[in-house]
């Protein structure tokens, strides 16, 4: 462990020392951020011209992908940890997205293996019990861009995630009312693939779509979503990565086997090996679709001011968060915000004595599962979540 | 006072605990039938990034589906890796790429790389 994180300083020190620590601190006059790659490509434009959204990190305008800056999660000890809808990331996979949906005339279709096909208003959703659940969506390729060796794909930095407090109705409580039978449900929504492109589409098991946290959501941190965030309804699936979020969910799907389509048959998978990790360059390893998150902890400040940041559990609550200055030789428990549940951002910070040092923090869930400071390598580019570091003099 | 403090008290944790899930759990409630919900229609910005003249196999081939950003952010990748990503366009996302232009193609995908300032 501490071999691992003293490598890892090594090879990160001088990055984690600039723009690389607090990835995407602004550069000059608040137009260009640095998410401190390795290849110093790492600069992007901040952009205010997606319609409901300020200030974000320019990713690529079509299909739109825009990255939260860490500057926008940070905040005291006290201060609420969700995201606001106009900073909360934006992942589209097809050009072809909804850029208009009438609330009237919207259906929700939940077909196939059920007794009761149904085609429900958006005023019968909201006729049934309500729930809300405060949970972090994350991008499955967050921090894609701070892999090593490099891997092709949307270049992230560690801003393709954010909290909410999502309102909507229990997903089982849909699937009870259409009789739901067979064993998996596919979920799909409004975008569209460009020509004979494979339709995107998620799968969960009957027994996973049926998780009391599970919900279809109408609400994003009190109001409707945004269209680029997946109005009028978003599957929300607490713990597991974004990919299953699907937005704009207009048809839910009963099957009686397994999803053999793309998505998740080719798409989305992690090596079965431990910690999703290979050797780089590895080929032909088994797989698996991608499923639950792991703990994470960041850094949104560290300066002379204050040491602090948020982190998550992954699919169960944080434990703890603490922070190292002596490259994990010994670690102390950082001070934590409010828990807004088991599925939400809890804030930390730390109290570091005078001095200039290279400090570590990671997060610890309430399984026990811890993060460690040897990064994994896997050619997605998914489920990262290293110990992070950063220079600081206070 | 003395028996209103407690009351104000009472409410106003009532108050806070409505804002929030409770820790792990889905919370019944919330205010659900406060959150209304209008038709919305949004209007995209037009993409302001473009691929070089030289480069006019590539915007012919992969900017129907992406902006150029997304082949202009990609990290360095060895010809083999390019290969393999237009290969992937072709047969998992069907796009319409002639496999006789696959050299050309990540020819200057490399050059494209290789001209980048970074």
């Amino acid at each position: 462990m501490d071999d691992a994180l003293r490598q890892q300083i090594g090879r990160r020190g001088a990055l984690a020392l600039g723009a690389g620590a607090l990835a995407s601190s602004p550069l000059w006059a608040q137009s260009l951020v640095d998410l401190g790659f390795s290849e110093n490509d790492g600069r992007r434009p901040l952009t205010d011209a997606f319609p409901g959204k300020t200030g974000m990190i320019l990713q690529r305008t079509r299909g739109p992908l825009l990255e939260t800056p860490m500057a926008a999660f940070d905040g005291a000890l006290s201060d609420d940890p969700a995201t606001p809808n106009d900073r909360f990331f934006v992942r589209w996979h097809y050009a072809d997205i909804p850029l208009a949906v009438d609330a009237a005339a919207f259906r929700l279709h939940i077909k196939g293996a059920v007794n009761r096909a149904l085609s429900l208003s958006l005023d019968a959703i909201q006729s049934m019990p309500a729930v809300e659940i405060a949970a972090v969506n994350q991008c499955s390729g967050n921090s894609r861009g701070l892999f090593g060796p490099r891997v092709p794909g949307a270049q992230w930095g560690n801003g393709a995630m954010g909290h909410a407090v999502w309102t909507g109705v229990r997903l089982a409580d849909l699937l009870d009312r259409a009789g739901a039978t067979g064993s998996h449900v596919k979920f799909a929504g409004l975008d569209q693939p460009p020509g004979d492109a494979p339709w995107f589409a998620k799968t969960l098991t009957l027994a996973e779509a049926r998780s009391r946290d599970v919900i279809v959501a109408y609400g994003m941190n009190g109001v409707q979503l945004p269209l680029l965030n997946g109005f009028p309804l978003r599957l929300i699936v607490p713990g597991y990565y974004s990919t299953y979020w699907v937005k704009a969910l207009d048809s839910i799907e009963l099957l009686t086997g397994p999803d053999t389509g793309y998505w998740m048959e080719k798409a989305y998978r992690i090596p079965t090996a431990p910690r999703a990790s290979v050797v780089p360059g590895a080929k032909d390893f088994p797989t698996a679709p991608i499923g639950r998150m792991l703990p994470r902890a960041f850094f949104t400040k560290a300066d002379a001011q204050a040491v602090r940041g948020i982190a998550m559990g992954g699919d169960a609550g944080v434990a703890k968060v603490e922070w190292s200055i002596d490259a994990g030789k010994s670690w102390h428990a950082a001070q934590l915000g409010r828990d807004h549940g088991q599925y939400g951002f809890r804030r930390w910070a730390a109290v570091l004595p005078r001095g200039s040092h290279t400090v570590a923090v990671r997060a610890t869930n309430v399984r026990g599962i811890t993060q460690a400071a040897d990064p994994i390598w896997n050619p997605g580019g998914y489920m990262r979540n290293v110990i992070e570091t950063a220079k600081v003099t206070v | 006072m003395s028996r209103a403090f407690p009351l104000v008290a009472l409410l106003l944790l009532l108050g806070g605990c409505q804002r929030y899930a409770t820790p792990g759990e889905t919370r019944t409630g919330g205010g659900a039938r406060a959150i209304a919900l209008s038709s919305q229609s949004i209007t995209l910005p037009t993409e302001s990034v473009t691929l070089p003249a030289s480069a006019e196999i590539v915007s012919t081939n992969c900017t129907a589906c992406h902006s150029a950003e997304q082949i202009l952010t990609q990290p360095r990748l060895k010809p083999e890796q390019w290969a393999t990503e237009v290969a992937k366009m072709r047969t998992a996302y069907k796009a319409s790429i002639a496999e006789a232009d696959d050299p050309k193609l990540v020819a200057a995908l490399v050059a494209l790389q290789d001209g980048t300032a970074r």
